[in-house]
């Protein structure tokens, strides 16, 4: 018996296990009993100025005093039988039961009976054996045997093989054993109601992948700590390399992203360069046709005519693939408020870049950058294709200046093993091999020029394209 | 009460250990009665004395030892905890009793057959220790190391039943360091004069010899001088003896304070290097033991506790070692030398590399003393356990054979 069952038997509601037949008193005397009391300070009074203050008024409520009227409630020093318990077992033991009118009405036998649960095995008799079971390996009573321990440990083969005494046998004979003899009683006799296929399933046991398991998990059990220091290192080397080429393979893109775009962009600028210039008015009729719903059909087919068909039509054909894509935000904004801001670690330089071009420098603005001075559609749209074209030239330099340096450091490399010659063999072949490894590295840095060499002078190329476009630009944006 | 799934039947729990007897009630969390499991008896009438005192030889019952038994012993001990200390009548009771994992079925039906033939009790079950200690910890699978008085045994458990193959046993515990202790005071001439034979000290500068009136006890038997002077030694190694946690190494030991001890005639002494060096027998017992008067004691083949552990999950299934070890208990009292935890976690972590290893020792001392008593307690106050009660029925249709039937 626990001190709540006493408690019970007395009534005193103090724990909140009971407090749901009688919950207000007893909860608040709990929270008064918890805040507590310095000393000379009186009750009442601490309870007029102590704990916080009440989030709504709460009368004063003190300890609930036990109902010591009350009857207590009745407890029954009763006997029962475990139906759990084998049939004719009259084992009756006695326990505290509270005798409430429902407890009493209900007869349903002990309450924990339902736990005894079995498995159930599979069971044959000595026909099917015969018939089916048969093994060379195995004798009957053998195969009895390991099945009564089945019964016994419910199918814990790690404990049956512990108490398994008949003859030395390994853990895998005994699944193997088990399991096969469930799938070929399962497939002589399907057990109705239930799916056959995943049952048989259920009870195959492959041993030779489950031995094979088992020596691999011994082999990583036993290892040495050298062994496991050894395999470290490698996995963190593998780490290295992958991390490494990952990262490779992410710069080479977007080295190849950036010239890509820049091929792609050449004949879009001349495209661009036709279109005759947009005024910013025809913009405002432009957000008008898009915004304005409740404009009448008719107005707005007779608006549509009289800005005019040829200027929709250029728009159609010749305005910058930006600009029709472009989608307006309801109410009026500031074009240039429009322009993608160059990355954040580069706008210092792009900014710079442009100041060399004379361009931007009125309008300096720290937070968002330099912005052209008149920023209609057309110039917006140079504008930002002139502030890619400067990010990417300067994405290029950067690859260029790296590549320079890897190659210089590798020329160094190699000119020291080539000094070396052929010193120590093993040493030799070590850095040889990461010499190798590394050229491949080198190579896939500057994949878009081929040859070390030649990487640093393509970039200058695109160089001189991307400074003789720019200047064109720059003139038309300062327009 | 349904819902945490006990339901007591005020079954009593005894666990009889080599040096301490618990017995109490299950469902509750520490044993009613804790006693010292001797007693003595008068030489001419053979019988048990009512008290024990200076002439009363004195007996140790060793329930574990599995040849040298002394029933009658034990049923003296199972008297006293039943009568004079619960003072129940055990016919109105099931009980519940402990026993080591591996005691021989001759032990079980024997206990089987006293429980209801002596006793007559209403129900019995018989358990085995780390299984139950495991139990009191809330783990059905774990490896116990028990090192307690006479015994220190690693076994594992896995789902509640302990697997035999990965036993591993020896009497290096609690008593045989006390044992070594003796012989260590022997060699440092120091004399050991227990309670009993003091009838005034004076208090002594350290190292000083002592200042001591006797008592004249002359026929006191050498069985009871010698029980009293153990406990003298039993309580010096409590308080003063620890285990280095690392690598044994005489060099940082020396550095560490000395503890002094005062002994009961009032000698006062420090030990510094001395403190460490007897548990240290636990751990490399081939190095540190001292040649025990016991004959046939084979010092070579002792093993180091880590060492016992390792053997254990060893030798089970390569599937459930990371489980258990995961889940090592630490239980006994020789358990709670100082350091004896951390010792075994390094000890360990230098033997399984890259495995995960878990020690669970608990904190509280009687958890640590009692861990079988409680996990029977446990059990036995489970509503889904009555089932597997041994009831007076089943033993009078099948015999005392039924505990190896029915108690896994
Ligand atoms: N604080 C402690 N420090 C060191 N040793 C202790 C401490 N407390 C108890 N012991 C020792 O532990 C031993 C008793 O342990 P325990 O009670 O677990 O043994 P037991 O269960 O009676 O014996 P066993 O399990 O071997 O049959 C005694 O030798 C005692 O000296
Ligand atoms: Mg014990």
């Amino acid at each position: 018996m626990t001190s709540n069952d006493v408690r019970d038997i007395l009534e005193l509601h103090s724990k909140p296990l009971n407090s749901t037949d009688n919950p207000t008193p007893s909860k608040k005397a709990n929270k008064s009993e918890k805040e507590k009391k310095p000393d000379g300070i009186p009750r009442e009074l601490f309870q007029l100025i102590g704990g916080p203050p009440p989030i709504a008024f709460v009368k004063p409520a003190f300890k609930a005093k036990p109902n010591l009227r009350k009857k207590a409630v009745h407890w029954e020093w009763q006997s029962f039988t475990n139906q759990g318990r084998g049939e004719d077992d009259q084992l009756t033991l006695h326990h505290w039961v509270k005798c409430t009118p429902t407890s009493e009405s209900e007869d349903s036998g002990y309450w924990f009976a339902e736990y005894n649960k079995k498995i159930d095995i599979l069971k044959y008799d000595d026909e099917e054996y015969e018939k089916y079971l048969t093994d060379k390996d195995w004798t009957k009573e053998e195969t009895d045997y390991l099945f009564k321990l089945c019964d016994k440990y419910e199918l814990r083969f790690i404990v049956i093989h512990d108490r398994y005494e008949y003859k030395e046998r390994s853990m895998e004979d005994l699944k193997d054993r088990y399991y096969s003899v469930c799938k070929k009683l399962l497939q002589v006799r399907p057990p109705e109601g239930s799916d056959k296929g995943a049952l048989i399933a259920m009870n195959t046991y492959d041993k030779a992948k489950e031995e094979k398991r088992k020596k691999h998990m011994c082999a990583l059990y036993l290892r040495s700590p050298e062994e496991i220091k050894e395999e470290e290192a490698l996995l963190e080397e593998y780490e290295r390399i992958e991390q490494n080429e990952k990262k490779f393979a992410k710069e080479r893109e977007n080295l190849l992203k950036l010239l890509s775009f820049q091929e792609l962009a050449q004949p879009k600028r001349k495209k661009s360069l036709l279109s005759g210039p947009t005024t910013p008015t025809m913009e405002v009729g432009n957000s008008n046709f898009h915004t304005s719903t409740e404009v009448p059909k008719k107005n707005r087919r007779t608006s549509a005519s009289s800005v005019g068909s040829a200027v929709i039509e250029a728009e159609v054909h010749n305005a910058p693939i930006t600009a029709r894509k472009e989608k307006f935000p309801q109410g009026v904004v500031v074009r240039s408020s429009k322009i993608p801001l160059p990355k954040q670690t580069m706008i210092l330089k792009v900014q710079k870049t442009l100041q060399e071009f004379g361009l931007g420098i009125d309008m300096i603005n720290y937070i968002c950058g330099p912005r052209p001075s008149i920023p209609t559609e057309t110039v917006c749209a140079r504008w930002v294709d002139l502030q890619k074209a400067i990010q990417t030239l300067l994405d290029v330099k950067k690859a260029v200046e790296k590549a320079d340096h890897e190659l210089k450091a590798k020329k160094a490399l190699l000119q020291k093993i080539k000094q070396n010659g052929l010193g120590s063999a093993s040493k030799s072949a070590n850095s040889g091999d990461a010499g190798g490894k590394q050229s491949d590295v080198t190579a896939s840095v500057s994949g878009d020029g081929g040859g070390g060499d030649e990487s640093s002078v393509v970039p200058t190329k695109r160089e001189r394209i991307t400074l003789t476009t720019t200047p064109r630009d720059a003139k038309r944006a300062r327009k | 009460m349904a819902t945490f799934g006990g339901d007591e039947v005020s079954a009593l729990v005894l666990d009889v250990g080599s040096c301490w007897t618990r017995a109490g009630y299950a469902g509750e969390d520490t044993p009613k009665a804790v006693f010292p499991t001797s007693y003595g008896y008068i030489a001419e009438a053979e019988t048990a004395a009512p008290n024990i005192d200076e002439d009363t030889i004195m007996k140790n019952v060793d329930s574990d030892a599995p040849k040298v038994q002394d029933w009658d012993a034990l049923e003296k001990i199972w008297d006293h905890a039943l009568d004079k200390r619960l003072q129940v009548d055990p016919t109105e009771h099931p009980l519940f009793v402990t026993e080591a994992a591996w005691n021989t079925r001759e032990i079980r039906e024997k206990l089987t057959e006293i429980a209801f033939e002596k006793y007559r009790v209403l129900a019995f079950y018989v358990a085995k220790n780390p299984v139950l200690s495991a139990f009191a910890t809330g783990r059905p699978t774990a490896v116990v190391l028990d090192c307690g008085h006479s015994t220190t045994s690693c076994v594992p458990v896995v789902d509640g039943y302990v697997l035999k193959k990965g036993i591993y046993k020896q009497p290096v515990a609690g008593d045989f360091l006390s044992e070594q202790i003796m012989q260590q005071f022997q060699k440092l001439n120091i004399n050991v004069e227990p309670h009993y034979l003091i009838a005034k000290k004076t208090v002594v500068e350290a190292d000083q010899p002592a200042v001591v009136v006797y008592r004249d006890r002359p026929n006191t038997t050498e069985s009871y001088h010698k029980y009293m002077q153990m406990r003298v030694i039993h309580e010096f190694k409590e308080s003063v003896c620890q285990v280095f946690e690392s690598t044994y190494n005489e060099l940082v030991i020396a550095a560490r304070p000395m503890k002094t001890f005062e002994f009961p005639d009032g000698f006062n002494t420090s030990f510094g290097v001395q403190r460490f060096d007897v548990p240290e027998i636990l751990f490399n017992p081939p190095k540190f033991i001292m040649q025990p008067d016991r004959p046939s004691f084979d010092t070579k083949s002792m093993l180091g506790v880590h060492q016992m552990i390792y053997n254990s999950v060893s030798a089970c299934d390569i599937d459930v070692r990371p489980l258990l070890l995961n889940n090592i208990i630490l239980t006994g009292g020789t358990t709670l030398l100082p350091g004896f935890a951390d010792r075994v976690n390094y000890e360990l972590s230098m033997m399984l590399h890259g495995m995960k290893i878990k020690l669970h020792a608990p904190g509280n001392t009687i958890e640590r003393k009692c861990s079988s008593w409680l996990g029977g307690s446990i059990l036995a106050s489970l509503g889904t356990f009555h089932q597997l009660w041994i009831s007076r029925k089943e033993y009078e249709d099948q015999g005392a054979m039924i505990v190896e039937k029915k108690c896994e």
